[in-house]
């Protein structure tokens, strides 16, 4: 006898259909740690983007050269784009329920992300090291 | 990823309400906006990797990408970018201060929503009145 119902939890039994990969937890525990880095680093981007609104290429280069606002840009990036990546994520797994388009979707948004924190960051590395 | 189905039982599950069955409200659309907003960073910081791509490749491909900082359409994307970036910012804040039981009364959650609408515009603002006042960099 037992007093449990056949939904034990989620977890096993016909309720583990509701439930997908079990990856919930970590991705929630990394955009709660993530965010509190991208904090401080998201209002250092602010600064240095709006700087760069109007500037020729010499005084853009000059004030990407900086090793304070190359490293602020190039450590948000990184984390920005993987916040963006488990992120977009989830919005593919909200809205999108074709098996096949939503596995193109994931490779898709994996590639990008990677793509783009990949070419900003080695962009702004290759300013600050012509230096 | 595991599918989660077994049988079309994630098919059959019962739906909770959606969109359609609330009234809108402040903190609704505010939800709506973080997610919004942070699509909108996704493709402004692959349009601002292009240009730092092209200010790293030399004065020649820089002419070509600009415009993403120059001229009225390089502002309106450097201030709709640094206005999501703070909007997004924000609504974490919010979230975080929701998460550990703060603000969470009929008063309390509507204000803190409205702070943070009202401090994502400011705090653009200011941050382009401080670049172009102080010329902190």
């Amino acid at each position: 006898m037992t007093s449990r119902t056949p939904f034990i939890s989620g977890r096993t039994g016909p309720g583990s259909a509701f439930v997908s990969d079990r990856s919930g937890a970590a991705h929630d525990r990394f955009m709660r740690l993530s965010s509190l880095v991208l904090l401080p680093l998201g209002v250092a981007a602010a600064f240095v983007l709006a700087s760069l609104a109007g500037k020729p290429y010499a005084e853009a280069r000059a004030l990407i050269e900086q090793p304070l606002s190359a490293l602020a840009l190039i450590a948000f990036i990184i984390i920005g784009m993987a916040h963006a990546c488990i992120g977009a994520g989830s919005i593919i797994i909200d809205y999108v329920h074709d098996k096949r388009q939503k596995a193109a979707a994931f490779v898709a948004n994996t590639i990008a992300a990677v793509l783009i924190a990949g070419l900003w960051a080695a962009a702004i590395g290759l300013i600050a090291a012509s230096r | 990823m595991i599918e989660a189905d077994r049988d079309g039982l994630a098919e059959r599950r019962p739906l909770s309400p959606h969109l359609t069955v609330y009234r809108m409200m402040l903190t609704m659309a505010m939800s709506m906006a973080h997610r919004i907003t942070g699509v909108a960073l996704y493709l402004g910081a692959a349009l601002l990797a292009l240009y730092f791509v092209g200010l790293a490749a030399g004065p020649g491909p820089f002419a070509a990408v600009s415009w993403i900082a120059e001229g009225v359409i390089g502002k309106i994307i450097l201030i709709a970018f640094v206005w999501a970036l703070y909007h997004h910012l924000l609504g974490g804040v919010r979230h975080a201060l929701w998460d550990r039981g703060l603000f969470m009364g009929p008063v309390g959650r509507e204000a803190l929503t409205q702070a943070t609408l009202i401090g994502g515009v400011a705090l653009t603002a200011l941050t382009f009145y401080l670049v172009t006042l102080v010329r902190l960099f």
